[in-house]
């Protein structure tokens, strides 16, 4: 039965991305490692951490208190990133091999994965600094094995509940808001969670055997979970994704611009029916709150503009960046019917300027922070308008890679290759190259409107700046084209 | 109406295609047969400039292709499924196509009634996403798309396949009324022989890039394809 752990493996180090891509693998794996580090570093300190924010009290019952929220949070955090293994049963339905031997398989193999790991480095470190030290080693032991297990235990709910989902989601509704009704409870000291958890971890180091409930417990998860899938492990209980009802519709205020209406709206709902640009978009808008963190403690002007380049342009920076891929799957279609790379263009500069002008608007709560705040917001909008854009436009050419649109974003780095650096690099460094000689020189004013000022230049150069967008398609589209064509 | 001039292409030191000359005469239907690697595709993808040949020209309309984009105006196209946008609904992607040659959604929604009998009930009003039909309905829905705009010339990459059986035949149909009436010029690849003797009126036969035969289609035709492809 090891063929299915082998083919697990290969599909993962043989999927295009890992394939073509070494430099980025480099550069996620010291990621990871950096992360992985930072957990055992955390755990490993978490003791006079704890001394330090709470002198004269036990640093083994306040992280027992602290537990209760990381399995709750952990579980809408698997939510949303976890990915059911019992998909990948189907390939395997039609063979001589029984159904029972798979499932387990794919579903032991589901809780080996590097998900469940965290844990381990986030608790190992103080099982032994902290708990073996202070109580006992077996207590320091049973108490990993109790963590370990309703870690398990979350990891198979989740696929269980995701499955739920797409038949009965009021249950998941259910389960779901009673958490929050809970979160509620403990937030308003009705209910503290803190209190229970301390006492139930703290009992499990002293009395080892008590580490059995949860062990117990994923057990019954376990067999649940796989009694469940069991009667529905058929190819059409598989499919992830429940088809909703399709509505035809159509963007009435866009009929004026007639063409390029028709591409803006085709663009809108690219966004707005896949998962990926969805996902991307949605995450663009989330980092409009960086203000908040930003704003209350520098003043510096060169952050203010890197603010401000991030509050009004990161949906031309998060999105644009995959400019074209994102249209990989119809780039033929793009090509060889009527579409006048022209409209294509202009109808491009439409959307991102009025995407970035609701930014701008929506950056005008930032008003208590300071006037100069809105000043210097407002020549970093029309700069991504009228120069960034621009920027993002002729260098998205440059060797797009495919792009699969119903993939969720969360690790999801399909598509990334040297390029994403190349757009990132002037849309960060030109507003601080013309920003900078104007403040040395003359001053801080004269700054920001030279930045207003090379934005508006641009806004007002659309014509001749699309020519060379238009001209750079023209000459990198074969290219573009095969790359989007290669599976 | 078209004309290939030392078309070349080659990927790395294997070329795929390598045609002297072929000129195809306004309202002509040209059926394009071969074996898999043939070229047939890669034929297509040089007309609609969507490659870029190692070497020669593709004209239409004494224009080369990738000189202006003023061929596309005229030009109805449908390889595989790059040719769809897959997350909008069959009637949106009709709708859109038809506004690239400005037609209205009235004039479109006319447009398709005469393939009301063609889609079968399958098509319009599913209340499905392209990407979620079949595989031979999105191909119905690419094929129909590409008729919009009354295209002076119409490229089809294997129309016939995936298609059930109905469906061939009312396309074949289709397809004869239009070659009839000799206002469209027609470039359609097939591996089904009988298919492409019914409906072209002059069959190219590429092998391994290059044409190998260039027939007059009449009742000894199928019969000269089959004997070309059994050897």
């Amino acid at each position: 039965m090891k063929f299915i752990f082998e083919h697990q493996w290969k599909e993962f180090f043989r999927s295009s991305v890992w394939q073509k891509n070494l430099a980025i693998n480099i550069v996620m794996a010291l990621f990871f490692v950096y992360i992985a580090a930072n957990f055992v570093f955390l755990s490993y300190m978490a003791g006079d951490i704890l001394m330090d924010l709470f002198p004269g009290q036990s640093p083994i019952d306040n992280f027992n208190k602290g537990i209760i929220y990381y399995f709750l949070a952990d579980i809408f955090i698997r939510f949303y990133m976890q990915q059911s293994p019992v998909v990948s049963i189907a390939q395997y339905l039609h063979l001589p091999i029984k159904k029972h031997k798979i499932l387990n398989l794919v579903l032991l193999r589901s809780g080996l994965s590097i998900f469940n790991s965290s844990i381990l480095l986030l608790t190992i470190p103080f099982a032994f600094g902290w708990v073996a030290e202070y109580e006992s080693t077996s207590g320091a032991v049973a108490w990993l094995i109790a963590l370990v297990s309703f870690n398990l235990v979350n990891s198979y709910l989740v696929i269980y509940l995701k499955k739920l989902l797409m038949e009965k989601p009021y249950i998941v509704a259910v389960f779901g808001l009673s958490i929050v009704l809970i979160g509620i409870l403990d937030y308003y000291s009705i209910l503290i969670l803190t209190t229970y958890s301390q006492l139930f971890f703290t009992s499990i180091i002293r009395n080892e055997l008590l580490a059995l409930i949860p062990v117990v417990m994923l057990v019954l998860t376990y067999f649940g979970v796989f009694k469940f899938f069991k009667s529905r492990a058929y190819i059409e209980n598989l499919g992830t994704l429940k088809k909703k009802d399709a509505k035809s519709t159509s963007l009435e205020f866009l009929e004026p611009l007639a063409e390029i209406g028709k591409l803006i709206e085709l663009e809108l709902k690219l966004i707005w029916r896949n998962k990926r640009p969805k996902s991307v978009t949605i995450v663009s808008f989330v980092f409009f709150l960086y203000g908040y963190m930003l704003y209350p403690q520098s003043t510096n002007v060169f952050m203010l503009i890197v603010a401000g380049l991030m509050i009004t342009g990161m949906f031309v920076l998060n999105y644009g960046q995959f400019l074209f891929s994102w249209e990989g799957s119809y780039f033929d279609l793009l090509m060889a019917r009527n579409v006048q790379i022209k409209k294509y263009v202009i109808g491009k500069f439409y959307l991102f300027s009025f995407i970035t002008f609701i930014s701008f608007l929506l950056s005008l709560i930032y008003i208590p922070y300071g006037i100069e705040i809105i000043q210097v917001n407002l020549a970093m909008a029309l700069f991504n308008m009228g120069i960034n854009f621009w920027v993002v436009m002729y260098f998205s050419t440059l060797n797009p890679k495919k792009i699969d649109l119903s993939k969720s974003t969360f690790f999801n780095y399909q598509g990334t290759s040297y390029q994403q650096f190349i757009i990132i690099l002037p849309m960060m460094g030109l507003p601080i190259f013309v920003f900078a000689p104007f403040h040395v020189l003359v001053s801080q004013e004269a700054g920001i409107l030279a930045l207003a000022m090379v934005g508006i230049i641009g806004i007002l150069l659309k014509g001749p700046l699309s020519k060379i967008v238009e001209q750079r398609i023209i000459t990198k589209k074969y290219q573009m084209a095969s790359n989007f064509r290669e599976s | 109406m078209i004309s290939i001039q030392n078309l070349q292409k080659a990927y790395g030191n294997k070329v795929v295609l390598d045609i002297e000359e072929l000129y195809i005469e306004k309202g002509q239907s040209i059926g394009l047969v071969g074996n898999n690697g043939a070229g047939k595709t890669t034929m297509f993808r040089c007309i609609l400039d969507l490659i870029q040949p190692k070497s020669g020209i593709v004209k239409l309309k004494d224009v080369i292709v990738s000189n202006n984009e003023e061929w596309k105006e005229y030009t109805g196209s449908y390889l595989d499924e790059h040719f769809l946008i897959d997350f909008l609904t069959p009637e949106e992607y009709f709708y859109f196509i038809g506004s690239l040659y400005q037609k209205s959604k009235s004039e479109i929604a006319d447009f398709l009634k005469q393939f009301f009998e063609l889609f079968n009930g399958e098509i319009l009003n599913q209340g499905k996403y392209i990407r979620d039909l079949s595989k031979g309905n999105q191909k119905k829905v690419g094929i129909i798309a590409a008729l919009i705009g009354d295209p002076e010339i119409l490229i089809l990459d294997e129309p016939f396949a995936n298609l059930d059986p109905s469906t061939q035949i009312r396309l074949k149909t289709f397809l004869k009324d239009l070659d009839q009436n000799g206002e469209v010029t027609m470039l359609i690849s097939s591996h089904d022989l009988s298919h492409v003797a019914d409906v072209c009126g002059r069959i190219v036969i590429l092998e391994k890039g290059t044409l190998v035969n260039d027939i007059s289609t009449n009742e000894n035709t199928l019969k000269e394809l089959e004997h070309f492809f059994t050897q």
